[in-house]
């Protein structure tokens, strides 16, 4: 009756006509939305509706051939198409290569399922040739120290794992160690607010003290036109970020990742291991927050350089893409650090990475913070349940396809569950991520299974 | 209390030159009688003693007389392979003095149920023991340190020396990040002294959890980057350390044993002539009597040929006002039109691992190989044939050393 009212009055009888007890129903509705036409196999944005009295049934893995992976030259796994709550056999991928330097944002609220994406995410990584992924890892879980982790990939030489605590790790992994060396005034751009003038004074130090520029000015050697209370404050900063200080006459360091005796090969290693094409990550689980972002900062800041180099060289082509994975993006990324501090490296990639293959994978919670230009160059947003609204309607706002109608969808997106929007992809996809550990299994099983490679004697 | 002399990277045999070839052994003969003099108990040398596993038999000699004056004075010596005397199969010159009794390799590595397990070696007077891992080529003693059966090592009791020829990834310079290089974390922990060669660097760092790291650094120098490096003012020579069961003093001993001085010229915006008249000009005025001369030409020219800089006509200048030795470093030289420098770095290893890598695709026969394998090969190839060798025995040899390389030993056993 109701639908019976309803079309009554979209033939113009009864505009005031209504259904009295709109919950008396002995059926259910199903809305659907036209997200696209396959014609022989190959997908189309949708021009038209179906016919009048069309056969409706739902999907089915035939229906989604046109995804199988084959046809993606480096894909990379995302999870499974999902129907409702139903998980199909066909795989979502999406081009390694392609997506990384457009960006890939991950936005969730805690407990739906990031960590586990981007565990599966590197992982998959794992097995693509020529691409370098920095791992800025706060909360020291993708390695996996005592639990399944990248370690027991296939493919382990492609990791690298620096950490500040190298104890009771049998394993090869590096120590974090920076040499203050290592760092120059614009890597605290956008990271730590400092005033004009403080500014001001690490760019005069630098220039007069070229690598020891810290070292000098923590033993508190002057400069002319730098006030001794800016200096003063300057310490006091380095002494809370970097842990580096002075007593008895002798510079001392606090924590161990910055340091003024080791580690001056530290960031080049890095950055000839992203070059090599190998996953490096860096457990900043000890770090404060500042420290984390600076020791990003140098890191990106220098493979940004080097990359940009190689394409006013021509070279750029010859090199591994590079990713970055950050946690809570919009520390970095957010519209008031912008403003206040200014742009930063991690926002310099945001909106010029591409152009030099250098991509973020950008982690965040609350979408609302970052700047919708940055929102717009991120081109693959992989969306995993949000109960905020205002979030929501941020993320609906920026997506790669028209989610409006998605709203509450997001919102009840269970654990693992997600919604791939990309330009990469024709329509925005449900998936269904697998939990890391059974994947991982799921993968091993299938290398045992796999006949071993021919050794030099056998061939 | 006891003590122990620390040196690594004597590099005996580096040097062509005669006066250079006399610094090197002098350097070495120095550090003996400075030890004897310090009434050591032991010496410790961390890999490269020789440039190569079979050095010229001149330096042999010489050697073989300082380590048998060392053994009369019954002062053992304990060594582990550095990656330039270092023998895949055990018969460098190194092994022929172990057998001869006078030193003793520390490496006593097993191969157990897919781990290594390292013997100690107990220095009979003070009761230190020792223990390290040799390099190999190519740096492919990283497999040893992974497979390291650590415990019985840290659980060890005792005064202990841990010996070793590799860079540690977290001590490394930066400018040399490229070399392969073992983290810190694969060694083992709790060793009172970590006596470390291979990094031609002075590095002492007491680190939390392991103990004292020393590199002494070499002795003289190899290279002429070493070279280079002195006549700015580092200064080489060895540790002396001093222990009872733990250490008390690690000390730097210095070996000057020659004056050097260094020049610079920038030809940049100048013509080939009016630099070379610069240089000249400049040089006439220094006082270069009996030292070593390291000259670097650098910069761009605006006109003329990189050639008219006439490194014979400077070093002729140099020699005739007194000049121990002339090195004329050029390699960052060029004219404007040439600006592309193919290769960033001046270490002669360095620059043919430069050369390879730009040229790896272009060599049909080291196509499917890697630069590694490529330089390793290099480095056999270019061993000259010792005086009194057969050419028969050092074609074979040479012919075995290249196909282990290759890693095609394997296949043509039945030719061998």
């Amino acid at each position: 009756m109701r639908e019976l009212a309803s079309g009554l009055q979209l033939e113009g009888h009864g505009s005031h006509m209504e259904f009295l007890d709109e919950k008396l129903r002995n059926y259910i509705i199903a809305e659907a939305k036209t997200i696209l036409q396959i014609q022989d196999n190959e997908p189309q944005l949708p021009k038209t509706l179906p016919g009048f009295f069309n056969r409706i049934r739902r999907i089915k893995d035939d229906d989604l051939n046109f995804l199988m992976e084959e046809k993606i030259e480096n894909p990379l796994y995302l999870g499974n198409v999902r129907s409702g709550s139903k998980e199909l056999e066909t795989s979502i991928h999406v081009d390694a290569k392609e997506a990384i330097p457009h960006h890939i944002l991950i936005p969730a609220t805690t407990g739906r399922g990031k960590s586990n994406l981007v565990k599966v995410m590197l992982w998959e990584l794992m097995d693509i040739e020529n691409i370098g992924m920095l791992v800025l890892d706060p909360h020291d879980e993708y390695y996996g120290r005592n639990e399944t982790g990248l370690k027991d990939h296939h493919n382990k030489d492609r990791l690298r794992y620096y950490s500040s605590d190298t104890s009771n790790i049998q394993e090869m992994i590096d120590s974090l160690r920076i040499n203050i060396k290592s760092i120059i005034p614009e890597h605290f751009d956008g990271i730590v607010d400092f005033t004009d003038a403080q500014r001001d004074a690490l760019k005069r130090y630098h220039n007069a003290y070229k690598e020891n520029w810290i070292k000098s000015i923590i033993k508190g050697e002057e400069i002319s036109e730098v006030a001794p209370k800016t200096i003063g404050v300057i310490k006091r900063k380095f002494d809370n970020i970097l842990g580096i200080y002075m007593k008895d006459d002798q510079i001392k360091s606090r924590g161990s990742v910055f340091t003024t005796d080791a580690g001056e090969s530290t960031i080049k290693d890095i950055i000839g291991h992203l070059e090599n094409g190998r996953i490096v990550i860096i457990d900043t689980s000890r770090l404060t927050g500042e420290a984390e972002l600076l020791v990003g900062s140098v890191i990106v800041g220098a493979i940004f350089n080097k990359y940009q180099r190689y394409k006013a060289e021509g070279i750029l082509d010859e090199k591994p893409v590079i990713g970055i994975v950050i946690e809570e993006a919009p520390r970095v990324l957010g519209k008031e650090v912008i403003e206040r501090q200014g742009h930063n490296i991690y926002s310099t990639i945001a909106r010029e990475g591409r152009k030099f293959n250098i991509g973020l994978v950008a982690i965040t919670q609350l979408v609302s913070l970052i700047p919708r230009t940055i929102l717009a160059n991120m081109n693959t947003k992989i969306i995993l349940g949000n109960e905020m609204s205002q979030e929501r309607a941020e993320i609906i706002a920026s997506a790669s396809q028209d989610l409006s109608d998605d709203n509450r969808t997001i919102a009840s997106l269970d654990r693992g569950e997600a919604i791939v929007s990309s330009v990469f992809t024709k329509f925005a996809v449900p998936i269904k991520i697998p939990l890391f550990e059974e994947h991982v299994k799921d993968k091993m099983k299938r290398e045992e299974g796999k006949p071993p490679l021919l050794s030099a004697e056998d061939l | 209390m006891y003590s122990f002399a620390h040196l690594a990277d004597c590099h005996l045999g580096a040097h062509r030159h005669t006066e250079l070839k006399k610094l090197e052994l002098e350097a070495f003969k120095e550090a003996i009688r400075k030890s004897l003099d310090s009434n050591v108990d032991f010496i410790i040398i961390s890999g490269d003693l020789f440039h190569s596993n079979i050095p010229n038999m001149e330096v042999v000699k010489e050697t073989a007389k300082i380590l048998k004056n060392l053994k009369k004075s019954n002062i053992p010596v304990y060594v582990c392979y550095g990656s330039h005397d270092y023998s895949p199969t055990r018969s460098s010159m190194i092994d022929v003095f172990e057998s001869a009794d006078l030193l003793k390799k520390v490496d006593k590595i097993y191969l157990e149920k897919d781990k290594y397990r390292l013997d100690f070696t107990e220095d009979q007077r003070t009761g230190a023991k020792l223990t390290g891992i040799s390099a190999r080529r190519m740096s492919m003693e990283i497999d040893q340190f992974k497979g390291l059966y650590k415990d019985p090592l840290e659980a060890e009791e005792g005064f202990k020396i841990f010996i070793f020829h590799s860079a540690i990834t977290e001590l490394k310079p930066a400018y040399l990040a490229e070399m392969e290089s073992i983290p810190l974390n694969l060694f083992p922990r709790g060793f009172d002294y970590y006596a470390g060669g291979h990094l031609h660097d002075r590095i002492k760092k007491y680190e939390e959890d392991y103990g004292m790291i020393v590199y002494p650094g070499p002795l003289f120098g190899s290279y002429a980057s070493d070279l280079e490096a002195n006549a700015k003012g580092k200064r080489r020579g060895f540790y002396i350390v001093e222990f009872d069961d733990k250490i008390r003093d690690a000390s730097f001993v210095p070996l000057d044993l020659v004056d050097y001085y260094y020049f610079k010229h920038d030809v940049t915006g100048e013509s080939s002539q009016d630099a070379m008249e610069k240089i000249i000009s400049k040089l006439r005025d220094c006082d270069v009597e009996g030292k070593l001369v390291m000259v670097k030409i650098k910069g761009e020219l605006s006109s003329g040929k990189t050639a008219e800089i006439d490194p014979l006509l400077i070093r002729d200048l140099l020699i005739e006002r007194g000049a121990l030795h002339v090195n004329i470093n050029r390699h960052g030289l060029r004219l404007r039109e040439r600006q592309r420098i193919r290769v960033r770095v001046e270490d002669v290893p360095q620059v043919e691992r430069s050369l390879f890598v730009e040229n790896m695709e272009n060599l049909d026969v080291l196509r499917d190989c890697d630069v590694d394998v490529a330089m390793e090969l290099l480095a056999t190839l270019r061993v000259d044939i010792k005086a009194n060798e057969r050419r028969l025995d050092y074609e074979d040899g040479m012919f075995r050393d290249a196909l282990r390389i290759l890693s095609l030993d394997r296949f043509l056993g039945d030719l061998l």
